[in-house]
């Protein structure tokens, strides 16, 4: 009898370990390996262009890193790209599901047109905005030109100003929808008698608005933006499409930067330690995020 | 005795079995070794060859696909399989194919990409079959040099010559005959030109600001200063010809047609299909390309617009004119039978009437003198301008392995970084001279 219950702890100790082990193994192949590989490539000098060159640097790519001025442009390029392109993403969002939330009529239609841009690729958005924004024929140049505003047409992607321009602009109308459809998510479960309470209180628009609404959609908005600065952080296929980084590194992200180190210039050892620069410091960014967000009590305090 | 004799016939029989084991191994996955290139056989057995465009434009697959059906037509048992890559890619797909065992049997380079893959000991030397091809001595010499000095240590043929990428100036002559311009002669006139066609809603120079900008900054750069090599001050002084007053000068020169105003403002982004683009579409008044644009602008402009002449020369009354040569490599894993079938195809294009289909649609100077060009205006006066006196053969120092990362991780960044005025002249020159010097020094000491 205790033999039996010996067998069955011990099934029942071992089951569930069994029933992860393939969940484990796909991770570890995808995802614990490549992370691992790329810490000991990082420690390596080792380009495919040149397999001569091979051999164990230790921390010598990191310290190239310290002193590479791109890599300093990178990173600064990132930040602003992404704080910028974040903060409008979640204005207009905001703003577009505070209005469908009212609408009575043809909410289906509405929805669907402005989840519209998320379903489009980075790279057919670079596409998009490249014709948009053409120096020559561009729909843009050709407004600005009709309403006045300028006497001959803008080189969008040519100076660093207007290129860094262009990638905002693209991203962050790629980016609205996924804001607008949380956030009328998280406002389709807002109970309406709040509403009510505080219009008979007295308070006006202005007041819900950062009193009783922001408060509420608090949880939504940390844990929606987090998110989206972590892709935003890591994004490669619309700013490399759009403009390879150019002109002269100014709209070079991090992300790009990696790509153009490991996948164009076939160089693995200095992108595995940019790699790893960029995944230190995305954890340490979102460990300091969401501290922030259990810290800060809520927006009214 | 008997045992000794029993000894004997043992060890007789045991080579004996070990070679007919060795006779077993198939010969596909012996990789033929850099010059170490095995005796072909002619056979008549199916062959199968993959064979990669590094250009997959539909312009240039035209081309392969159309020679091979016309090789099968008179070889059917060999099947040539094409795929074309795209260009601005080929570096990455050539170099991970290389690093993972998937390259094709042979495919068609441009010079950058043929340094590069004989940088990583991926190509089969072609000299000894060619020294026994009977046409040899219709194939252009400057275009074998060219292979041949790829790599002053190890010569070989590290591809069969297809064609000279020629350089030329495109101008557009209807606006020059109107302003009662000449064609620039020189480079002093060439700066002039441009600045004075800038006018009219159009500007003097296509300038390619973007990706590939370092090509013709480099030629020009060796034509200004009157250099073919540029470590020739190098055991003397210590530097390269980067390091030359002369070549600040014309780098200042240089950089000022694109950031002073002459030329189209997207210049800096400006790749070559937008650089061409510009010029065609009627947005400059030269362009400075070589010939395989020449189908894409004869596409938009009429003979009555478009005029073409030879590179200017410098100061010293040298053209340099860089004729580098694309051609067809074959790569060392490719077995002995399709080695044999690989270098058949090779001669077949070596044909002039193949010769002249290629250069037709794609641009180029053939590389089989005996191709008939006569009806390519164009192209003739290119060769003209080749056979001229005190004309030089402008050639990057392809030896060096780290080149290509010297040119598109460097030069390209520097240049865009001169044209918006972010970065002197000097100050680049000095970093490609430390750069250029770092890669000699590491060629040196090899």
């Amino acid at each position: 009898m205790s033999n039996v219950r010996t067998n069955k702890e011990k099934r029942e100790r071992i089951e569930p370990y069994l029933l992860i082990l393939p969940a484990f193994i796909v991770i570890g192949t995808l995802i614990l390996y490549p992370i691992l590989r790329t810490f000991y490539l990082s420690m390596m000098e080792y380009s495919i262009m040149r397999p001569d060159k091979t051999e164990y640097v230790g921390l010598l790519n990191y310290s190239n890193l310290m002193k590479d001025r791109t890599f300093v442009k990178s990173l600064r390029n990132t930040f602003t790209y992404s704080v910028i392109t974040v903060f409008f993403q979640f204005i207009f969002g905001l703003a577009l599901a505070l209005l469908m939330r009212n609408m009575r009529h043809f909410k289906g239609f509405y929805r669907a047109t402005v989840f519209a841009p998320w379903a489009v690729s980075g790279v057919l958005t670079a596409i998009i905005w490249t014709l948009m924004f053409n120096g020559s024929f561009g729909v843009v140049n050709d407004l600005l030109l009709r309403l006045g505003f300028i006497d001959t047409g803008i080189p969008w992607k040519s100076t660093p100003l207007t290129a860094y321009v262009v990638v905002i602009v693209s991203a962050v109308w790629r980016g609205i929808p996924y804001f607008a459809i949380s956030m009328l998510a998280a406002l389709s479960s807002f109970p309406e008698e709040l509403f009510e309470s505080a219009k008979i209180d007295g308070a006006g628009s202005i007041k819900i608005f950062f009193k009783i609404l922001l408060p509420f959609l608090k949880e939504t908005i940390i844990l929606t933006t987090l998110l989206r600065l972590i892709w935003t952080f890591c994004d490669v296929d619309l700013i490399y499409s759009l403009t390879a980084g150019g002109p002269n590194n100014s709209t070079l992200t991090l992300p790009v930067y990696i790509t153009k180190t490991a996948v164009d210039y076939m160089n693995f050892g200095y992108g595995g330690a940019l790699t790893v620069g960029l995944f230190i410091i995305l954890l340490v960014f979102s460990a300091l995020y969401m501290q922030l967000g259990k810290s800060s009590g809520d927006f009214s305090a | 005795m008997k045992r000794t004799i029993a000894c004997l016939v043992t060890l007789v029989m045991l080579v004996t079995m070990l070679a007919a084991c060795g006779g077993t191994s198939t010969p596909q996955t012996q990789p033929n070794q850099g010059a170490s290139t095995p005796e072909p056989s002619k056979s008549s057995e199916p062959v199968k060859l993959t064979f990669w465009a590094n250009d997959g434009s539909p312009q240039w697959m035209e081309v392969w696909n159309s020679a091979v059906e016309r090789y099968k037509a008179v070889n059917p048992n060999v099947t040539i399989e094409t795929f074309g890559i795209p260009w601005d890619t080929a570096v990455t797909k050539f170099t991970t194919a290389a690093a993972t065992g998937t390259l094709p049997d042979m495919a068609h380079l441009a010079a950058t990409l043929t340094q590069v893959m004989m940088a990583s000991d991926t190509l089969v030397d072609l000299s000894p079959l060619f020294e026994k091809y009977e046409g040899k001595n219709d194939i252009n010499q400057g275009h074998l040099n060219f292979y041949y000095g790829m790599n002053p240590k190890v010569k070989g043929l590290w591809a069969a010559p297809m064609f000279g990428s020629t350089n030329q100036i495109w101008y557009r002559k209807d606006w020059f005959e109107k302003e009662g311009i000449e064609f620039p002669r020189t480079w002093d006139e060439f700066f002039e030109v441009s600045k004075s066609m800038t006018k009219d809603g159009h500007y003097g120079y296509s300038f390619r600001g973007g990706s590939g900008n370092w090509n013709l900054t480099l030629h020009f750069l060796m034509s200004y200063t009157n250099t073919s090599d540029w470590f020739a001050d190098y055991e003397e002084t210590g530097h390269t010809f980067f390091a030359k007053p002369e070549t600040l000068e014309g780098l200042t020169k240089w950089i000022s047609i694109a950031a002073d105003g002459y030329a189209p403002p997207t210049c800096v982004s400006n790749g070559y299909t937008e650089m061409i683009a510009e010029f065609s579409s009627g947005n400059a008044a030269m362009a400075w390309h070589h010939l395989q644009s020449a189908p894409l602008i004869l596409e938009k402009l009429t003979p009555d617009q478009l005029g073409y002449g030879p590179m200017p020369r410098n100061s010293e009354g040298v053209r340099f004119v860089s004729d580098e040569p694309q051609g067809i490599a074959v790569f060392n894993t490719i077995s002995d039978e399709n080695l044999e079938a690989a270098f058949d195809f090779i001669k077949f294009l070596w044909t002039p009437e193949e010769q002249l289909s290629i250069v037709t649609i794609a641009g180029g100077v053939p590389s089989n003198l005996k191709t008939d060009v006569e009806g390519n205006e164009y192209l003739k006066a290119a060769l003209n301008a080749l056979s001229e006196e005190n004309v030089k053969a402008s050639v990057l120092p392809f030896f060096l392995k780290d080149l290509q990362r010297f040119n598109e991780q460097i030069v390209t960044p520097d240049i865009q970084a001169m044209i918006l005025k972010e970065l002197k002249p000097e100050d680049a020159l000095k970093r490609w001279d430390e750069e250029a010097i770092k890669m000699y020094e590491e060629y040196l000491s090899e």
